[in-house]
């Protein structure tokens, strides 16, 4: 009997104590965040699509050969008078090359960022955009040599 | 009754409507059409919206948002969702009794549309005033048993059935405290008549029959509540539709506005117990405090009394709605073996002690 009332009052009792945990939970500042309007800011070593410069590549062919799914395509002129770009280190290099296509065909790619290790002039990149999604396969091929360059 | 609501009509009409020379019972009806359709707007609203404040509170109960996409802060989420479910296919199962498949939400509907008649909304505002109210309220409520397991039967699919037989074991047990409950406070008015016991608990706040006879009526209040919400199948009582167990119960085969119907039924039948809870303890359209504040602040006329009446009960009977959606995403469900003795054991005896010792208190 003794037993009986007990388990009714550590029953209500135990509703109570949920009933503030949840209640506190009702007033407390809210997890999500209103994606489209709000966005993450992403870490400073965050690998999202990859991005190039085409000023400043070279064709030195470093990120067409290393890259383990071969997704991108690079075409190139030789420059009647050679540019000049820096390097990563700070040294001054000559540009023989001009880059006619640089394509990358960012549904291949497994974002591991080993073309952006190599690459003297830092011209291709990873960047923080990871919104990639679109209609159809033929947009997820990126261009990124200018357009007065491309034959 | 019927004779007194005429006679009153009739007389409004020969005071303020003189020129249109039609019969007085024709005014009856008309008027018991527009006031109908009101209270079938109103509740198909808050099917609607109760749907939308369910969402809105469980998300921010779980420290999330909730729907807040769709017009200011998400109000017109059930528009979108009502227009999606009559956009959707009529979806009949080849296994399943067609009439009674096609009833069954009807049924259901019309048994939580029935209570809504007896309800006085507010001071002057209400369908009937019938004498014997809470009979009736407790007699057409029981529609939506049936309702329930014409639905689970006709569906043709086990879970269904399953889960309606589980809904009809759990209403019929509930029902007894719930009759106890209503037993006790026609005791303590000594009357049926929703606006009467309305009437009877009139002042302020230490008039209301939850806090009558101290302890006892609070304890009353607390069963009914625990009651109703199992009578209307709401976590953590709902092992009728327990998603996880038994994919939803006795509405798993409908779909588009068939289920909107079990839906609007659902939270018609939410509105309408704590409806019902406020009126019978907390005061229904009465103040909490000795007067009505329009009337204070505009004069003593009858229209104000019956707005802010109006608003009384509406946030009485809200709070308890959201009391009903808090508790929801707070506790877990109930196994069947666990709301049966919770029921029989617990809620069964101690409204019969309640109703002894009130009994004994007003003999006193």
């Amino acid at each position: 009997m003794v037993n009986y009332f007990k388990s009714i009052v550590v029953g209500l009792w135990s509703v109570l104590v949920g009933l503030a945990i949840t209640i506190k939970y009702f007033f407390s500042k809210k997890a999500t965040m209103e994606y489209p309007e709000q966005r993450w800011t992403m870490p400073e070593r965050f690998r999202g699509m990859v991005k190039c410069d085409s000023n400043k590549c070279i064709s030195c062919l470093y990120c067409v050969n290393i890259c383990p799914v071969s997704l991108i395509t690079l075409e190139n002129v030789k420059l009647d008078v050679p540019g000049k770009v820096m390097t990563l280190d700070g040294k001054e290099m000559k540009r023989l090359k001009d880059v006619t296509k640089f394509e990358v065909d960012i549904s291949k790619c497994i974002f591991c960022g080993l073309c952006t290790e190599g690459c003297p002039t830092g011209a291709i990149y990873m960047s923080k955009d990871y919104e990639l999604a679109c209609y159809s396969r033929k947009d997820m091929v990126y261009q990124y040599a200018p357009d007065s360059q491309r034959p | 009754m019927l004779k007194e609501y005429i006679d009153a009509i009739k007389s409004f009409a020969e005071q303020y409507l003189p020129v249109i020379n039609v019969p007085v019972e024709l005014w009856y009806i008309v008027w018991l059409f527009i006031f109908g359709g009101i209270v079938l707007g109103g509740m198909m609203m808050f099917g609607g919206l109760g749907a939308y404040m369910e969402r809105r509170v469980a998300g921010f109960l779980q420290s999330r948002l909730g729907p807040n996409r769709v017009g200011p802060q998400g109000l017109l989420q059930f528009m979108a969702d009502g227009i999606k479910l009559v956009l959707k296919e009529d979806l009949i199962p080849a296994a399943a009794d067609k009439i009674l498949f096609r009833l069954a939400p009807y049924v259901l509907f019309i048994g939580t549309l029935g209570v809504f008649a007896a309800l006085p909304f507010s001071k002057y505002v209400g369908i009937t005033n019938l004498n014997l109210g809470l009979l009736y309220i407790l007699a057409i409520s029981s529609l939506v048993v049936i309702g329930i397991i014409m639905a689970g039967w006709s569906s043709g699919n086990k879970w269904s059935l399953l889960g309606a037989m589980r809904s009809v074991a759990q209403i019929i047990s509930y029902e007894i405290p719930i009759g106890i409950c209503f037993l006790t406070i026609i005791m303590m008015a000594g009357t049926m008549n929703m606006n009467t016991i309305t009437d009877l608990q009139s002042g302020s706040v230490i008039n209301w029959y939850i806090f009558r006879y101290p302890p006892i009526t609070l304890i009353l209040f607390l069963i009914y509540f625990i009651a109703s919400m199992a009578e209307v199948n709401r976590t953590p009582f709902d092992i009728p539709e327990a998603e996880s167990e038994i994919v939803g119960g006795y509405h798993t085969e409908y779909s588009g506005m068939r289920f909107a119907f079990f839906y609007m039924g659902e939270y018609g039948n939410m509105f309408a117990v704590c409806a019902i809870a406020s009126i019978l303890f907390l005061g229904g359209w009465q103040s909490p405090l000795p007067f009505f504040i329009l009337n204070e602040l505009f004069g003593d006329y009858a229209v104000l009394t019956a707005i802010e009446g109006f608003g009384w009960f509406l946030s009485k009977a809200m709070f308890l709605v959201f009391m009903m959606m808090w508790l929801r995403w707070t506790l877990p469900r109930y196994r069947v073996d666990q709301l049966m003795s919770l029921c029989w054991k617990v809620l069964l005896p101690f409204s019969l002690a309640c109703m002894l010792i009130i009994g004994f208190w007003m003999l006193k």
